[in-house]
């Protein structure tokens, strides 16, 4: 047994081999940097020999008075996200999955993920351009019928909406791909079974399409915690004016401003295994949330 | 577990082996240098490795440029310059450090990072060899070359900088309005509001909509883009002296309500741009034509009049003097020479060292100027038929200015025609000359310049107390608080570790003086 | 479907295109207006705000482009960057993948954990880049093809699609006296096109997207498209104006245009391999 095992099982290890050398050699062995969040780093005495100060760097992350704003603007921006921008590229899919004309459905699908490859600069940009309070465009034509000027871009308040429909835009079209591949692995007989059988197109969505696509929603979704304190640094520093600080200021942006500028590479490193922490707390709790639903998890 | 205790076990084996590859690659780029007894004579090739952040366009694509070749020639070196986009910049520098491969050159535009790494022992001192290299030397004041140093050392090149900005105004419009341009003595911050509203309210552009402002500002920056505005009302450009001691702008609060009054009072009556918060700058702004009052520098100037008179022809950009304030307070914006730094890596060889700073010495001359400002005859420019300078139609199709990085970029002398080349229209020479006299007229620094960066709770907090302190700011002017409670900003800007920077930089302050 | 068009069915497909027809407008507007910069004077975007159709005309923007050598070079790199890269991804990706979705595997779990942790924790660009220095990479387009070899979360997310594919067919390819190799050449993969193809294109994409990694590892000649895109587009700061003096100024068409090209090419080649997404029909003809 032992033997076939192995006459079995050798090819395949072979096949996993070469991706996983690449994990050790450029993932694991650079994590002997992670030690640099517990140091003060300097390049010239490098990892060996820089001075150990233990958690001072943590101690100051949690005693910064603005902790507590960063972790709930990081967190809130995180939930919008999961909330709404997940199950946009899914909606997309499903939608696109009912198109039956080939030419439309290819035009159509080109067209929703070319957002993807414009650049937050020009997404932002044109968002201003459009919504700007004195000069913007809409803001001309509300003003011009009478209504209140819509302050888009600097009340706090909309902040949150306008940064998950950017993401929208540019990302549930590009999103949308990997269900569509998803479902492209589902069995047409199965479609067609349906249909002798009575059922609408509704039903088979409801029966057919959305199961299909269980294990990969899973998937997606445990690897989403892992990242709930991420979040794009480009598109929120751009966004981010002295208005809407309040509720924009981030891990990102705010590890930008203190550390990177000036390369204090200890903060930002022990900032970044706080956040890679949350992360793994977050995983392990979904994935487990996962298999109690009966899902199989990702690990 | 014992996978996981095998993994540690090679992860830490072949970090023994990369720390040790790097070292080997140390002591053979060391060792490589200088062959005893070549002193002083080019008959060695040196390769000299400069590391240089690069701004909107880019850099050269690569080390086969015109001037660089020039450079290789006539001093026998092989000149590698590493442009990495500015926004990057610090992140490359530090992986380069921490390779143990320490670039020969280059030029620091973070003076907190520079103090850090000159406090480290990372960069040469200049202060024994300065003498021999008398140009080099030229360019800077001996303060200037002092300045962030420790005492009797010299870690850096000063980059020389300049007062440009003042107050320019649409004289078109002024002219349409009927309104004379305000002569020096009677531009009061009052004749500043009195014109301003008129370019807001009475269609200076003739469209017959409401659609002009009297000026804009930034909304990320303290200054707000228009540091002339504070400089009237008496708030410090970042720090002032007063009775040996130095007090920064964020507890000015008579200053403060003033100003703020003024500001608040010109976004409500439409004098002030709405979308002030959301500018990043002012390019587009000034060349869309909406805008009567401006911050620019001369260049900047005639740039956006050539643009407008596409739109407007007549339209014209005319320099002011910056608006007198209550007690005759009034200041162009005054940057220090010195906070920018041309560094040396401390590790090079004495013939290395040599060959660098014979080429800096020729670099700020005036041949140096020449080649590396307009580039190659032949190749960047010609003489014309009529005897005039022109660019050639290689250098018109990259852009003009796209020669100069050199000048630019990493180190330049101490003229003041750094954008005027040799083709350029002889009145631009003169216009930028005199405009830079003009705004120095009226200096309004940072007296502090030298030494917060050596304050660590402003290294610590100072952006993000900044950033509190600017939100308030723009809150008031945009009339969601009143003037009062920029006091409320005042205290939790003190609280919240201002305190603490004052006294930290008071303290330098007083150990330098 | 031909079977039978009720009521409801009408009504469903006039939701469904009614939907996909908005979201193509929404998508479509804001890249009208880039494309309608790339051909307008600069007076004319300066004076009009947000418009589609431009009324002046200009191919300035695309011409500077195309004559700028550092254009060209840049989409040569690119090009290079993203064809090689793209085919060791998929390549190591692929196999992995595989390996890991084999159910009886020994150490399976702990292989995945491996793959899978490295999506939270990583050691920072320093160590990462003194790898590179110690296999003597820098200055090579294989510190970037390496360094981005294998995403974790595409072999993750790909392990889970090979993981769908029906156990029996395994089992039969087994009795036939298939090996591994065979059965994930002549079985596997022809199955999984979808799959493959999907991943194709996000490794393209990723690749095509190279900055960070070009600016850390690269030398200025093998500077990728978007180096030069962004420097493109980045206004430089106000405060520094003395420091940034070189007042070079893109025009709107010219910072459009490069947008435009820029995103061409991977716009270019989703119909191609569209196709490959729909050929999951093939499942139902091994099955049959």
């Amino acid at each position: 047994m032992a033997k076939s095992y192995w006459k079995r099982a050798f090819p395949v290890y072979l096949m996993i081999l070469p991706g996983l050398l690449f994990f050790i050699v450029f993932k694991y062995i650079p994590m002997v940097g992670i030690s640099i969040a517990f140091m003060a780093y300097s390049p010239f005495d490098g990892i060996g020999g820089s001075e150990w100060v233990g958690l001072r760097h943590f101690h100051r992350l949690f005693a910064e008075g603005d902790f507590l704003t960063l972790l709930r603007n990081t967190l809130m921006l995180n939930l919008f996200d999961v909330l709404f921008f997940f199950p946009a590229p899914l909606l997309v899919a499903l939608l696109l999955n009912e198109i039956k004309a080939k030419r439309f459905k290819a035009a159509v699908q080109t067209i929703l993920y070319a957002p993807n490859f414009i650049s937050w600069v020009v997404i932002v940009g044109i968002t201003i351009l459009l919504f700007a309070t004195g000069s913007g465009g809409i803001n001309q034509l509300l003003a011009g019928w009478g209504f209140e000027r819509l302050e888009l871009m600097t009340d706090p308040s909309y902040f949150r909406w306008v940064w998950l429909l950017q993401n929208v835009w540019q990302g549930a079209g590009w999103g949308a791909i990997i269900f569509l591949a998803a479902l492209a692995a589902v069995d047409p007989l199965l479609y067609e079974a349906a249909a002798i059988d009575g059922a609408n197109r509704w039903r088979m969505l409801w029966h057919i399409a959305l199961p299909a696509l269980r294990s990969v929603i899973v998937v997606l979704l445990v690897l989403r915690m892992g990242h709930v304190m991420d979040l794009g640094f480009e598109h929120i520093f751009l966004l981010q004016n002295s208005m809407n600080q309040g509720v924009s200021e981030v891990f990102e942006t705010f590890v930008y401003k203190v550390g990177m500028t000036q390369g204090d590479y200890s903060y930002s490193t022990a900032v970044g295994l706080f956040k890679s922490i949350v992360g793994l707390i977050m995983v392990l709790f979904v994935n487990r949330l996962a298999k109690q639903t009966g899902q199989e998890g990702v690990f | 577990m014992k996978k996981t205790a095998l993994l540690m076990l090679a992860v830490c084996m072949a970090w023994g082996v990369t720390a040790g590859c790097a070292n080997k690659n140390e002591d053979r780029s060391a060792a490589s240098g200088s062959p005893a007894g070549s002193e002083g004579a080019q008959t060695e090739k040196v390769k000299i490795d400069m590391v240089i952040a690069s701004w909107k366009g880019g850099g050269w694509p690569d080390n086969n440029h015109p001037i660089i070749q020039y450079i290789d020639k006539k001093f026998n070196v092989d000149l590698q310059i590493q442009w990495v986009p500015n926004a990057n910049f610090v992140e490359k520098l530090n992986v380069i450090a921490a390779s143990g491969k320490m670039p020969d050159v280059i030029r620091l535009d973070s003076p907190a990072l520079f103090l850090k790494w000159a406090n480290q022992g990372a960069f040469l001192d200049l202060q024994p060899y300065l003498s021999q290299y008398p140009t080099l030397q030229k360019i800077a004041t001996p303060e200037e070359w002092a300045l962030l140093n420790p005492q009797g050392k010299i870690y850096g090149i000063p980059i020389y900088e300049t007062a440009q900005n003042t107050i320019y105004a649409r004289a078109d419009w002024l002219d349409k309005l009927g309104i004379p341009l305000p002569k020096d003595d009677e531009f009061t911050i009052g004749k500043f509001y009195e014109i301003a509203k008129a370019f807001a309210t009475q269609d200076p552009d003739g469209n017959g909509k409401p659609d002009t402002y009297g000026f804009s500002a930034l909304g990320n920056a303290m200054n707000l883009g228009m540091p002339e505005l504070q400089a009237a009302f008496g708030i410090a450009n970042g720090w002032k002296e007063e009775g040996g001691e130095l007090i920064p702008a964020q507890t000015q609060s008579k200053e403060w309500k003033a100003y703020l009054g003024f500001m608040q009072k010109a976004y409500q009556e439409g004098v002030l741009d709405k979308d002030f918060v959301t500018n990043t700058n002012f390019n587009e702004k000034y060349a869309q034509g909406k805008i009567g009052f401006a911050d620019m520098h001369y260049q900047f100037s005639r740039q956006t009049t050539q643009e407008l008179q596409k739109i407007a022809p007549n339209a014209e950009f005319a320099r002011l003097s910056p608006p007198i304030g209550e007690g005759g307070a009034r200041g162009n914006s005054t940057p220090s020479s010195g906070k920018i730094k041309v560094v040396l890596g401390k590790d090079m060889d004495d013939q290395k060292r040599d060959r660098i700073l014979e080429l800096l010495d020729w670099w700020v001359s005036a041949e140096g100027e020449d080649v590396l400002k307009n580039g190659i005859e032949g190749v960047h420019y010609r003489k014309g038929a009529d005897g005039a300078y022109e660019m050639t139609d290689a250098l018109k199709a990259e852009g003009e200015g796209r020669q100069s990085l050199m000048w630019n970029w990493i180190l330049r002398g101490n003229t003041n025609t750094f954008n005027i080349y040799k083709w350029s229209a002889p009145e631009w020479a003169q216009g930028m000359e005199q405009s830079i006299g003009d705004a120095r007229k009226y200096p309004y620094r940072n007296v502090a310049e030298g030494y917060l960066p050596s304050s660590p709770a402003y290294a610590e907090k100072g952006s993000t107390l900044g950033d509190k302190f600017l939100k308030a700011v723009v809150e008031i002017i945009a009339g969601k608080k009143p003037v009062e409670s920029i006091d409320d900003a005042i205290a939790e800007w003190k609280s919240g570790g201002g305190d603490q920077i004052v006294q930290e930089v008071n303290a330098a302050y007083k150990a330098h003086s | 479907m031909r079977v039978r068009a009720s009521g409801a069915d009408r009504a469903f497909a006039i939701v469904v295109y009614g939907l996909v027809l908005a979201a193509s407008a929404l998508a479509l507007f804001p890249m009208l207006y880039v494309l309608a910069i790339s051909f307008s004077t600069e007076t004319e975007y300066l004076t009009r705000g947000f418009y589609l159709l431009p009324r002046t005309f200009t191919l300035e923007g695309y011409l500077y482009l195309m004559s700028h050598p550092g254009f060209m070079s840049a989409l040569r790199n690119s090009v290079t960057i993203s064809v090689v890269g793209t085919l060791i991804n998929i390549a190591l990706t692929t196999l992995m993948a595989y390996g890991l979705s084999k159910t009886w595997l020994r150490g399976r779990k702990t292989l995945h954990f491996i793959v899978f942790f490295t999506l939270l924790f990583s050691g920072g660009i320093i160590p990462t880049y003194l790898v590179v220095q110690a296999l003597g990479l820098l200055d090579s387009f294989w510190a970037v093809w390496l360094t981005s070899a294998v995403s974790a979360f595409n072999a993750i997310v790909m392990r889970s699609f090979f993981q769908a594919v029906p156990i029996e067919l395994e089992e039969s390819a087994r009795i036939d006296g298939s090996g591994e190799w065979r059965l994930l050449f002549n079985i596997i993969v022809p199955l999984s096109f979808p799959a493959i193809a999907t991943f194709t294109l996000f490794y393209l994409a990723q690749n095509w997207n190279t900055y960070f990694s070009a600016i850390l590892y690269l030398d200025n000649d093998q500077m990728p498209l978007q180096v030069f895109l962004k420097q493109m587009l980045v206004e430089d700061d106000p405060s520094i104006s003395n420091a940034s003096s070189v007042a070079y100024h893109y025009t709107p068409a010219a910072r459009m245009s490069a947008i435009v090209l820029t995103a061409l090419p991977l716009l270019l080649i989703f119909p191609f391999l569209q196709r490959y997404f729909n050929q999951g029909v093939m499942l139902g003809a091994v099955k049959g």
